[in-house]
């Protein structure tokens, strides 16, 4: 099992949350501008990387809230748990 | 068709399935847990939009003389107690609804609160006795120790597989439990399996 500290509730367990995505992936910021090469980065190429990674989860059964997660994928360690807005960074 | 303007009364989802008296193992000392559903509880989602926290907070305060809590508390003044739901969100309750939605809705809207009656959508259980926490704790993860879930301690977790708003009352034993009216007869009947073994009395 996984325990995410969520920012506002404290530490959980996964199954409240939901994972909700990629957090590495950033939406292009002038739309017009972006070409179909980018958007089709952005919507449909992931990375699968052995060891941390950047993610959102949504506490579906507890505040609601979205919370980035900076999981290890090899080992399901949660290294760092923070707001979406936050740079996170292994050990908090 | 003329439009009425009284709401139809309302029937707790419960109503077919809720047996009064005893269930599951009774001991010499009676059952240790006991089960009643708080009816006829007017529940108002309050949210505050970005920025407008501190204003929607005033103007509660103002009105009511209640802080809106942070969170994982609760507050009470009166008749109107006040649950911290998530980030900018809170659920008020009372039991005495007269107007408390468009009181709410007239003092907050204008600075940015968002009034929603969920008064219809959820079924509330008062679960309390001396194994009431060890009910619970059979399947949620959280800690409902006092040391770690005091008195007006608010927890939205799983019970269950549910999503639920465990709000911890006066005293160290009494907890209302909220679930959305949909889920009202499984979280009734998880209850009362979880229960069986110390005796749960319905009333």
């Amino acid at each position: 099992m996984i325990r995410i500290p969520c920012p506002h509730c404290g530490p959980r367990d996964h199954a409240e949350f939901s994972y909700a995505g990629d957090a590495t992936k950033i939406r292009p910021a002038d739309p017009d501008a972006a070409t179909a090469a980018d958007w089709h980065d952005y919507v449909y190429f992931r990375d699968n990387p052995r060891g941390p990674h950047m993610e959102y989860w949504h506490h579906t059964q507890g505040c609601r809230a979205y919370v980035k997660v900076l999981r290890d994928t090899s080992t399901h360690e949660v290294l760092a748990a923070g707001m979406p807005g936050d740079t996170l960074e292994a050990g908090r | 068709m003329s439009e009425s303007t009284t709401p139809p009364p309302r029937r707790s989802a419960l109503a077919n399935v809720w047996h009064p008296g005893d269930h599951g193992r009774i001991g010499f000392t009676g059952p240790q847990v006991t089960l009643r559903e708080r009816r006829d509880i007017t529940a108002i989602q309050l949210d505050a939009q970005r920025g407008t926290t501190d204003g929607v907070g005033k103007a509660v305060a103002a009105a009511f003389g209640l802080g809106l809590p942070g969170p994982g508390r609760a507050t009470t003044t009166g008749d109107v107690r006040a649950l911290w739901l998530g980030p900018d969100r809170w659920l008020l309750q009372t039991a005495t609804p007269a107007d408390l939605e468009p009181r709410l809705r007239s003092l907050t809207e204008g600075v940015g609160g968002v009034v929603v009656d969920q008064s219809h959508g959820r079924t509330i259980l008062r679960i309390e006795g001396a194994k009431a926490r060890d009910t619970l704790a059979k399947s949620t993860g959280i800690d409902l120790h006092p040391r770690a879930f005091a008195e007006n301690a608010v927890a939205q977790t799983s019970l269950f597989q549910l999503a639920v708003t465990i709000d911890r009352r006066r005293g160290t034993s009494i907890f209302d439990v909220h679930a959305m009216r949909g889920f009202a007869v499984h979280l009734y009947e998880a209850l009362l399996d979880a229960g069986g073994e110390y005796g749960v009395r319905l009333v």
